[in-house]
C-alpha cells in the first residue's frame, strides 16, 4: 500500500459512524454478489451426480440445446433422442468394451392396492460393466426399486400391470432391490416396446448410449475418440453424466444461470449505488480534515489516494462478514428455489471459493471507483478554497448534474414506457421494471437541484409567524441540499423499486388470471399420472353421462427460432396443446381464423406476437418441440388472450405425432360427480373441480414470481439498512450545528422538533419522488394489460412501504439527535 | 473590586453576575481535576470584563459556569437576581436566551441561514418579534448593512464575527459572553472587533465578559480578572498590555 495508509487509518478511526455505513454497504453488497456467484458457479459446474448411469464410463447423447448467438443457448426440457444404430458406430471405436441404449419412459404401476406413477428403464444399462446389481429381469418380469415397491405396495412374486404410451402389460416382480437409480427396470425388448421405441415417431431411437470402456483403455482418450467420430453428439464423462441422466439437473443449472443473469444487473447497480452513497457521506464528513491535509501540502493525488486507501481498508473489514453471509444466504436461497421447483430435488449448490473471490474483487473495484469520485471535489480544490468550503457543503450542486439527471430520467421513462405502448405482454413488464433503476440513478444526479428548488419554494411560502422548527427544517434542507437529497434518493429508490417489483408481478398475474377467468369454462380437471393419457381414455370420459365435453391437453413448451440482425436467436414459450375442439371449453378470443381447425400440424398465435413476428393465418411457423423435433405447423387462428394462454396454442396432434407423448390432463365440462365416479374405477387418474392444469390454472403468483419477490425483499432490506446507516452518519455529524442552536437559545426539545420536521420533509419528498418514478409506469402497465390505470396488487403495499421507509428514517435521524443533545453544547461546539 | 468608571452607567453599583464559592471538578479517569476552586466573583453591569490566564487556568470553565452552560459542583451563581444553580436544563436554556448572549472563536453561524436570519435566530427560538428599530440600529453598529442576505460562507472572518456579536446582542441580553472572540482573526480585524465590543459597552451600556489569553485584547477591557489554577489570582483595572503579558508570563512559569 502507500505511506498515506497510516493517516488513513487514523482518520478512519475518528469517523466511525460514517464508516459503519460503508462497512454495511460493502458487506451487504459482497453478500449479494457472493450469493449470485454461488448460483453462477452451480449453474456452470454443478449438477446432480449420476446414479443410474454411474456404472457407465462414458455417455453419448444428443444436444439438449438450441444454439443462439451471443445469448445463453436455450435448453430443451424434454429428452432429445438419438438413433439407436449410433451404438454400432460407438461399438467400433477402439477402447469401447460394450455399449447399451438407455431409455426412460413414464409408466404407471397398478397393483391390487392402487396405481402409482414412476419411470421405467432398461436393465441393460445397470448391468453394464463388471459388477451389475441383482439379476436381469426376463421378458415378463420387472425389477422395482425399493422406494417404488413400497409406494405401490408390491413385493417380489407379485403380478403388476404396467401402462405406458398406450401399451399395457402384466408382468411379475422378479426382485425388489436397492438400486442406484429410482423406478422400475425391464428387459431391453420390453422397455423398448413400452417406451414406444419400436414403432411410431420415436421408433429406433434411444435417450442415450452408455459406454463401458475396456479396462486396458483410457476413459478420456476413448471419450475423445468418440467425440471425434460423432461431433454433433454430446460425449460426457465424470460428473457431467448427471445431466444426461437427470434432465432436470441441466434445467436447474440453466435456471440458476438465468436467475443470476437477471438478478446480477439490478444487484450490481444497487450495490454500486449504496456503496457510493455511503462513501460520499463518509467523505463529506471528513472534508475538513481533507482540506487541512491539502493546506499542509498534500497533493490532490495524495488526498485521492488517502481516501481510496481508507475506503479500501474499511471495505476489507466488511468483506469477510459479507462473503460469509453470502454463502449462508445462497444455501437458504437454494432451498427456496428447490421449494419453488426451479431446482431439482437433491441438486446440491457448489460452494467453491470463486464466488467469494469474485465478490471481494468486484467490491474493492466498486469501492475504489466510488471513493475516487467522492474524493474528486475535495481533492480538486485549491487548499484555501478547501479550507473555506470545509464547513459548508458545496453551496450549489453542479449544474451538469441536474441536466444529466433529468436526461437519464427522461430516457429511462421512455425506454420503460415504449414497449408498454407497443407490446402488452411479459416483455413489457420486464422492461417497465428494469427501467426504474436507471431512473433512480437520474434522480440521484438531479436530486440536489430538485431539493433546492422544492425547499426554495417552501421557504418563500413559509408563514412569518410559523413555528421555528419548521422554519429551521426548511432552511436546513435547502442549505444542505446535497445531504438532504442523498437520503431522499435512497429512500425513494427503496420505495419505487418495491412498488415496481411487486406491482409488476401482481399486475401481470392479475392479467393472466383475468384472461383465464374470462376464457375458460371448465367444471373439472382430470390429471393423468405420468402423462400417459390416450384417445381411449378421453373417449371413455366423453361417453360418461353428464359430461358435455372432454378436451385432452398436453402442457409443454416450444422454441421459436428467429433471426435478429443476422444473428440466430430463439425464444422458448410454454404451450398448451389441445387434443380436441376446445371451443366448447375455452374461448381464446379469436380475432382471425378458426380454432376448430386446430388439429394435426397446426398452431394458433396470439395477436401481439403475430403482429411483432408478422405472422398471419395460413403461414407456417418453424418451431422446435420440447424434445428438439423441428416442426412447421400451419397457423390456423389468431387470438387475443395472449396473457392468459401464452403466445402459442398448439394442437396436441403436433406433439403426439412427433414425440409419442401422451395427454397429461383432460378438461371436462359437465357433471363433476359423474367424472369422479368414473375416476374411481379408472387407474392412474385423479379429478379436481375447476381448472388446475399447469399453465391454465388460477393459482396467483407462480413460483418464480415468488422468487422474484424474495429477491426484491432482500434488496429492499439492503437498501433500507444502507439508508438507515447513512442517515445516522449524516445526523451524527451535525452535533456542532445542534450545539450552536442550543447556545443561541434553542431548547433540546426545539432541536428534536426541528429534526422531526426535517425527517418529515425527507420522507415526504422521498415518497413523492419514489411514487412519481414508479406509479405512472405501473399505471400504464395496468392500462396496457388490464384496461384500467390503477395497478393491481395488495392495496396495503404502498402505504406499508411508505410506513416502512418512515420507520427507518425517523429513528435513524432522531436517535443520533437525542444522543448529540445529551452531551453539553460547549463540548460539541469545541469539537465542531 | 472597585473600578473607577468613565461612563454614565452606574458603574460598580449593579451586579450582572455573581459567583459565590463556585467549585467545578471533573472526573478524568480515576483522578479528579479541579477546574474552579472556590471562586468568588462579581461582574458589574455596563462594564467590559476580561478573564485572562494561561491554558488550563479555568477561564473557559468559569465562562461556561457563569453563563449557565455548565453547572458547578458546588457554590451559587446568580445572573442578575436569579440564582441559576439548581435550575433544570430547559429552564436554564430559557433564561440564557432571554438574558445571555454568546460569541465564540469560530463564529458558529448557521451555514444554511442568511446573515440576517442568523442574527434574528435567537428571537425566533424564543418566539419573540424583532424590535425593528433596535435591529436597524444594531446592524448599523456592527456594520453589516447590505450584507444581510449573504450566507456566512460569503463573508470575511471579521464580518462573520461581527454578525455573531449582533446575534448575541439581538435579544438585548443582560450579559454577552465572548470566548476568545479574536482568536481566529488577524491583528487588524481583531482590533476592529475589539473596538466594536468597546463601543457596545460605552455607547449601549452592554455588559460583556470576554475570555482571552491575548494580553492586547484583555487590555481593551475595563477590568481584567487573571486566573491561575482554578483561582482568581488578580483583578486589575485597565492594566496595560505589557503589564498583563508580564503577569501572564510569570504565571506560566508557575510563579504565581
Amino acid at each position: 500500500m502507500t505511506p498515506m495508509l497510516v493517516p488513513a487509518w487514523h482518520m478512519a478511526r475518528a469517523r466511525l459512524s460514517g464508516l459503519v455505513a460503508v462497512v454495511c454497504a460493502v458487506a451487504g453488497g459482497a453478500a449479494m454478489v457472493t450469493a449470485t456467484g454461488v448460483m453462477v458457479e452451480t449453474g456452470v459446474a454443478g449438477g446432480v451426480p449420476p446414479q443410474r448411469l454411474s456404472a457407465a464410463d462414458v455417455t453419448v447423447s444428443a444436444s439438449q440445446y438450441v444454439v443462439q448467438d451471443e445469448e445463453f443457448d436455450v435448453l430443451l426440457p424434454d429428452r432429445v433422442p438419438l438413433p439407436a444404430d449410433v451404438a454400432e458406430v460407438v461399438a467400433g471405436i477402439p477402447g469401447v468394451a460394450a455399449v447399451a441404449g438407455d431409455v426412460s419412459f413414464p409408466v404407471t404401476v397398478t397393483t391390487g392396492s392402487g396405481t402409482v406413477a414412476s419411470t421405467g428403464h432398461a436393465w441393460e444399462v445397470l448391468a453394464l460393466g463388471a459388477a451389475g446389481p441383482g439379476t436381469s429381469p426376463g421378458e415378463d418380469e420387472v425389477v422395482l426399486d425399493d422406494d417404488l415397491a413400497a409406494r405401490a405396495g408390491a413385493a417380489a412374486g407379485d403380478t403388476v400391470t404396467l401402462r405406458a404410451g398406450g401399451h399395457e402389460t402384466t408382468v411379475m416382480v422378479s426382485e425388489v432391490a436397492a438400486l442406484p437409480g429410482t423406478g422400475l427396470y425391464l428387459s431391453s425388448s420390453a422397455a423398448t416396446t413400452l417406451a414406444g421405441r419400436d414403432a411410431g415417431p420415436r421408433s429406433g431411437t434411444v435417450d442415450a448410449l452408455v459406454v463401458d470402456v475396456a479396462a486396458s483403455a483410457d476413459v478420456a482418450a476413448t471419450a475423445d475418440r468418440i467425440r471425434a467420430a460423432l461431433p454433433e453428439l454430446v460425449v460426457a464423462t465424470g460428473a457431467t453424466r448427471g445431466d444426461v441422466e437427470h434432465l432436470a439437473s441441466g434445467a436447474g443449472r440453466a435456471t440458476l444461470i438465468g436467475l443470476a443473469a437477471s438478478m446480477g444487473g439490478t444487484v450490481s447497480l444497487i450495490v454500486g449505488f449504496m456503496v457510493a452513497a455511503a462513501l460520499s457521506v463518509s467523505v463529506a464528513g471528513q472534508r475538513r480534515e481533507l482540506a487541512l491535509l491539502r493546506a499542509v501540502g498534500a497533493t490532490p493525488r495524495q488526498v485521492r489516494r488517502l481516501i481510496a486507501d481508507q475506503c479500501t481498508l474499511v471495505a476489507l473489514a466488511g468483506l469477510p462478514v459479507g462473503v460469509a453471509v453470502g454463502y449462508l444466504s445462497a444455501e437458504w436461497f437454494g432451498e427456496l428455489l428447490s421449494w419453488a421447483g426451479l431446482l431439482p430435488e437433491g441438486m446440491p449448490l457448489r460452494f467453491g471459493p470463486l464466488p467469494g473471490v469474485a465478490a471481494v474483487l468486484t467490491s474493492l473495484l466498486v469501492v475504489r471507483i466510488a471513493a475516487a469520485s467522492a474524493a474528486l471535489r475535495a481533492s480538486g480544490m485549491s487548499p484555501t478554497e478547501a479550507v473555506a468550503e470545509s464547513k459548508v457543503e458545496p453551496r450549489r450542486p453542479a449544474p451538469w448534474r441536474l441536466r444529466a439527471g433529468l436526461a437519464i430520467m427522461a430516457l429511462s421513462a421512455a425506454t420503460g414506457l415504449t414497449p408498454l405502448l407497443l407490446l402488452p405482454g411479459e416483455a413489457a413488464v420486464v422492461s417497465a421494471v428494469t427501467g426504474v433503476v436507471p431512473g433512480m440513478v437520474g434522480l440521484a444526479l438531479a436530486g440536489p437541484s430538485l431539493v433546492r428548488a422544492v425547499t426554495g419554494r417552501l421557504r418563500r411560502r413559509l408563514r412569518p409567524g410559523g413555528p421555528v422548527s419548521v422554519w429551521l427544517a426548511v432552511h436546513n434542507s435547502h442549505g444542505y441540499a446535497l445531504r438532504t437529497a442523498g437520503g431522499i434518493t435512497v429512500l425513494a429508490l427503496a420505495l419505487g423499486l418495491t412498488v415496481v417489483q411487486v406491482h409488476g408481478q401482481t399486475t401481470m398475474s392479475e392479467a393472466v388470471s383475468a384472461e383465464r377467468a374470462a376464457g375458460i369454462d371448465v367444471d373439472a380437471t382430470v390429471t393423468v399420472a405420468g402423462g400417459t393419457g390416450d384417445r381411449t381414455l378421453v373417449d371413455a370420459l366423453s361417453d360418461r353421462p353428464g359430461v358435455t365435453a372432454a378436451v385432452p391437453l398436453i402442457h409443454t413448451s416450444v422454441v421459436w427460432p428467429y433471426e435478429q440482425d443476422g444473428k440466430a436467436r430463439a425464444e422458448q414459450y410454454p404451450v398448451s396443446a389441445f387434443g380436441a375442439d376446445l371451443s366448447a371449453l375455452i374461448d381464446l378470443g379469436i380475432v382471425d381464423g378458426d380454432p376448430r381447425r386446430l388439429t394435426g400440424d397446426t398452431v394458433a398465435v396470439d395477436a401481439a406476437t403475430a403482429w411483432v413476428e408478422d405472422v398471419s393465418v395460413g403461414d407456417r411457423l418453424d418451431l422446435i418441440l420440447a424434445d428438439g423435433t423441428p416442426v412447421s405447423p400451419e397457423v390456423v387462428a389468431v387470438y387475443r388472450r395472449g396473457m392468459g394462454f401464452g403466445p402459442i396454442v398448439a394442437s396436441a396432434d403436433l406433439i403426439t405425432a412427433h414425440t409419442g407423448r401422451g395427454y397429461d390432463t383432460v378438461l371436462v365440462a359437465g357433471d363433476v360427480e359423474s367424472v369422479r365416479r368414473w375416476a374411481e374405477s379408472t387407474p392412474g387418474v385423479s379429478v379436481r373441480a375447476g381448472v388446475s392444469a399447469a399453465g391454465l390454472g388460477d393459482d396467483g403468483l407462480t413460483p418464480d414470481q415468488w422468487v422474484n419477490l424474495v429477491v426484491s425483499a432482500a434488496l429492499l432490506g439492503y437498501v433500507l439498512l444502507g439508508v438507515g446507516n447513512s442517515l445516522v452518519a449524516a445526523t451524527t455529524r451535525r452535533r456542532g450545528e445542534f450545539a450552536v442552536l442550543r447556545l443561541v437559545g434553542a431548547t433540546p426539545a426545539q432541536v428534536r422538533r426541528m429534526i422531526r420536521r426535517e425527517t418529515a420533509l425527507v420522507c415526504g419528498m422521498a415518497v413523492v419522488a419514489g411514487l412519481a418514478l414508479s406509479v405512472p409506469v405501473m399505471s400504464l402497465l395496468g392500462w396496457g394489460l388490464l384496461g384500467h390505470p390503477w395497478p393491481q396488487g395488495p392495496p396495503w403495499l404502498i402505504p406499508a412501504t411508505v410506513a416502512l421507509v418512515c420507520a427507518v428514517a425517523y429513528p435513524a435521524m432522531l436517535l443520533p439527535t437525542r444522543r448529540a443533545l445529551r452531551s453539553s453544547p460547549t463540548v460539541a461546539v469545541a469539537v465542531a | 473590586m472597585t473600578v473607577s468608571g468613565t461612563t454614565e452607567a452606574p458603574a460598580g453599583t449593579a451586579t450582572a453576575i455573581r459567583l459565590d464559592g463556585v467549585c467545578r471538578r471533573y472526573r478524568d479517569g480515576d483522578r479528579t481535576v479541579t477546574a474552579l476552586d472556590a471562586v468568588d466573583l462579581r461582574i458589574p453591569v455596563g462594564r467590559f470584563t476580561a478573564v485572562m490566564g494561561p491554558s488550563g487556568s479555568g477561564k473557559s470553565t468559569l465562562l461556561h459556569c457563569a453563563s449557565g452552560l455548565d453547572t458547578p459542583t458546588s457554590g451559587t451563581i446568580r445572573i442578575g437576581d436569579t440564582e441559576i444553580t439548581g435550575m433544570r436544563e430547559t429552564a436554564r436554556t430559557r433564561l440564557r436566551r432571554e438574558r445571555v448572549g454568546f460569541v465564540f472563536q469560530s463564529y458558529n453561524l448557521m451555514p444554511s441561514l442568511t446573515i440576517g436570519d442568523n442574527i434574528t435566530l435567537p428571537l425566533r427560538l424564543a418566539d419573540r418579534r424583532p424590535d425593528h428599530a433596535w435591529l436597524h440600529d444594531l446592524i448599523g453598529h456592527v456594520g453589516l448593512r447590505g450584507l444581510l442576505n449573504r450566507r456566512p460562507s460569503e463573508l470575511s472572518g471579521g464580518q462573520q464575527q461581527r454578525a455573531a456579536l449582533a446575534r448575541a446582542l439581538v435579544a438585548r441580553p443582560d450579559v454577552v459572553f465572548a470566548d476568545e472572540p479574536t482568536g481566529a482573526l488577524d491583528l487588524r480585524t481583531a482590533a476592529e472587533v475589539l473596538d466594536l465590543f468597546g463601543r457596545m459597552v460605552s455607547e449601549l451600556g452592554q455588559t460583556i465578559v470576554m475570555v482571552t489569553h491575548d494580553p492586547v485584547a484583555a487590555a481593551r477591557a475595563d477590568v481584567t480578572v487573571v486566573m491561575s489554577d482554578g483561582r482568581i489570582a488578580d483583578t486589575l483595572a485597565r492594566p496595560s498590555a505589557e503589564r498583563l503579558a508580564h503577569r501572564l508570563a510569570r504565571l506560566e512559569r508557575g510563579a504565581a
